[in-house]
């Protein structure tokens, strides 16, 4: 006992040895309840007190850790189901490591959600380009939001499910925007994205587990469309619709040209329409029957009768009854019931074509078998009068 | 037939014996409990110098790579801002390194054997300050328990029990002045032992409340569910430090096209 300075210490040394470092102490613990958070209820249940608190967002019971816009694991299932049946056609999927693009072309494509955090963190001192750069050069620590387009929940989840298991799906719905409060709220680095309990047998991988929700018009938006004209006349639809966004109409042309410039055939037709009605832009029937011919020469039926009818009446371009007939006849092929009425109206006066009571009976008849009201009026008048079939009172 | 002769005992000797028979009991619950605060403590060092050596030299990495990214983010973009933050960065770096890397992390675990165990026990039934009669007394056996603290930690069951017999040989014989002083201190002993065995219990109730008590609970919670949290702490901060390099390579690439 010759070492005084040992007998120093005395029996009631404080804490004091366990109280240092306790921020990185405390950091373990934080990390340690992510990983320790039950997969199921059963272990819920075991493992009550270490649970951290969460409140689930649908439910408002369920104590599990989730996020803000997140639901908890038995509200994601149930959500799952409803989901299943949705008839939504464009689908996000948030995760970090991604299946690669698959074989059909078109129907998915990934961008950076990651983009727009950034650019607003750092006030725009990253640029979209130069992101998109690093995206290429394969950033990994990027997470990605996986726009699905045009693609059900089910070829979406099959798709994910093949190319990179899951061991289960978080579906939530929040926005972008909440997406970029997590990072800013992120504490510079340690990923806030667990949605739902961490699966045991995933635990201490830094994938996160995919997040699911039906697609907004501002995530397809954000989307690089500049490639894909069914996004784009998509988006123009959504806009033009209300559809999940305030109705806009200036927004719908906008999409609608981006498309229609690209030889979308439907985004050139409705362009014609918007023209036509005068929303978005100034009125103009020679620039609506201008994108009326452009869908129509691509076959668009709806495009065809459109340019028939313009045609007829001579608005927007010079009245020409033979060209309109022309149009009328290549829609009623396609089996358009409007443009077989008309042509049956066509042969039944004799305007633009020579009158011809057979073919007008003809066209009356297919455009009365597509249902449409006029040409079964029609049709029961030809019967009555024995004009072009032969007659029939019953 | 020769009677046995009892000496009628005075109340107050009774009463020193039954105080003295509590005074023995509350010695050994007193000792006891020291024992369990001195293996928690060495516990909790141990598993302190685990967690640390495993897992926060990662966070240290970590914090370095962070630390990195900042001042290269500072760098291509300077502005108060960012370079407040990689300032920020750069300390929490130097933090976690300390932390991590300091004299905690030496610590390893150590069983100690019941023969060990036991002198300790004897140590501080006998040693323990809180059973003393007056300030010299107190310094005297103060010094004589740091000893046998430190003794016991290092394992070393003949140092401890040299420092008993040492403590023995010096301890004072004077009893005080009659059978009133002496209850009097018997009963000040009782007091004070009380106390003593109520603040430890406090200690350790603090001790498995403490961060790293609560961290070594749910360790061994989830070792009995065949996990080793550990392990996979370690990895999950290992994964973070290779998104944080990923970060810090492409942020690089930019600097070089800048």
């Amino acid at each position: 006992m010759s070492d005084e300075s040992q007998l120093q210490v005395t029996p009631n040394a404080s804490l004091s040895l366990v109280r240092a470092r306790s921020s990185l102490i405390a950091r373990g613990r934080r990390d340690a309840a992510i990983l320790l958070a039950p997969s199921s209820l059963e272990a819920k249940a075991a493992n009550e007190a270490s649970i951290p608190e969460g409140i689930c967002n649908k439910c408002g019971e369920n104590r599990e850790l989730v996020l803000a816009g997140c639901v908890c694991a038995s509200c994601s299932d149930a959500l799952d189901k409803n989901w299943a049946n949705s008839t939504a056609t464009d689908w996000v999927l948030v995760a970090f490591r991604g299946p690669e693009p698959p074989k059909i072309k078109g129907t998915y494509s990934r961008s950076s959600w990651y983009s727009m955090v950034w650019e607003s963190l750092d006030e725009g001192a990253v640029s979209r380009e130069q992101l998109e750069t690093e995206m290429e050069a394969g950033a990994s620590w990027l997470p990605f939001l996986y726009v699905y387009a045009k693609t059900t929940y089910a070829q979406m989840k099959s798709h994910w499910a093949t190319s990179n298991p899951p061991d289960s799906l978080c579906i939530g719905q929040e926005t972008i925007e909440e997406f970029a409060q997590y990072a800013q709220e992120d504490d510079a680095g340690s990923y806030p994205y667990y949605p739902i309990p961490w699966p045991k047998e995933r635990a201490g991988r830094g994938d996160v587990i995919p997040y699911i929700r039906p697609a907004t018009a501002k995530d397809l938006e954000h989307h690089d469309f500049q490639s894909d004209p069914d996004a784009q006349f998509n988006l123009g639809k959504m806009y033009y619709f209300g559809a999940g966004v305030i109705q806009d109409y200036g927004e719908a042309v906008r999409w609608y040209r981006k498309a229609a410039d690209q030889g979308d055939a439907r985004a050139q037709f409705n362009l014609g329409l918007v023209y036509s009605n005068g929303q978005g832009v100034t009125r103009d029937h020679s620039e609506a029957a201008r994108w009326y011919r452009k869908a129509a020469e691509k076959g668009h039926a709806d495009a065809q009768y459109n340019l028939g009818v313009a045609c007829c009446y001579g608005t927007g371009v010079p009245q020409d009854y033979n060209e309109g007939v022309k149009w009328f006849s290549k829609a009623a092929e396609q089996g358009h019931a409007t443009a077989q009425f008309a042509l049956g109206y066509v042969y039944e006066s004799g305007q633009g074509a020579p009158q011809n009571s057979a073919e007008a009976g003809r066209w009356y008849r297919k455009a009365a078998e597509r249902g449409l009201a006029r040409a079964q009026h029609s049709l029961g008048i030809a019967y009555y009068a024995g004009n072009g079939v032969p007659q029939d009172y019953v | 037939m020769p009677g046995k002769i009892v000496r009628r005992l005075k109340p107050e000797e009774e009463e020193i014996l039954r105080k003295r028979e509590e005074l023995a009991v509350i010695r050994s619950t007193l000792a006891e409990r020291e024992l369990e605060l001195v293996d928690l403590r060495s516990q909790l060092a141990a598993f302190e110098g685990r967690y640390l050596r495993q897992v926060g030299t990662l966070y240290a990495e970590l914090d370095e790579w962070k630390a990195r990214v900042a001042e290269l983010r500072a760098r291509l973009t300077p502005s108060a801002a960012s370079k407040a933050q990689a300032e920020d960065a750069r300390e929490q770096a130097r933090q976690t390194f300390e932390d991590a890397h300091g004299k905690a992390s030496e610590a390893h675990d150590f069983t100690p054997s019941p023969e060990l165990r036991s002198i300790y026990r004897e140590a501080a039934k006998r040693i323990h300050p809180d059973l003393a009669i007056d300030p010299a007394d107190l310094e005297r056996r103060t010094r004589f328990m740091a000893a046998a603290n430190h003794a016991y930690e290092a394992g070393d069951a003949e140092a401890l029990r040299r420092i008993l017999e040492e403590y023995e040989d010096g301890a004072e014989a004077v009893k005080g002045e009659g059978i009133g002083a002496e209850l009097i201190r018997i009963i000040r002993q009782i007091s004070l032992a009380k106390t003593r065995v109520s603040a430890i219990e406090q200690e350790l109730a603090a001790l498995h409340q403490s961060e790293i008590g609560l961290l070594k609970k749910q360790t061994e919670e989830s070792e009995q569910a065949g996990r080793d949290l550990l392990a996979e702490l370690a990895a999950a901060v290992r994964e973070q430090i290779e998104r944080t390099k990923m970060e810090y390579e492409t942020l690089a690439k930019r600097d070089k096209l800048a």
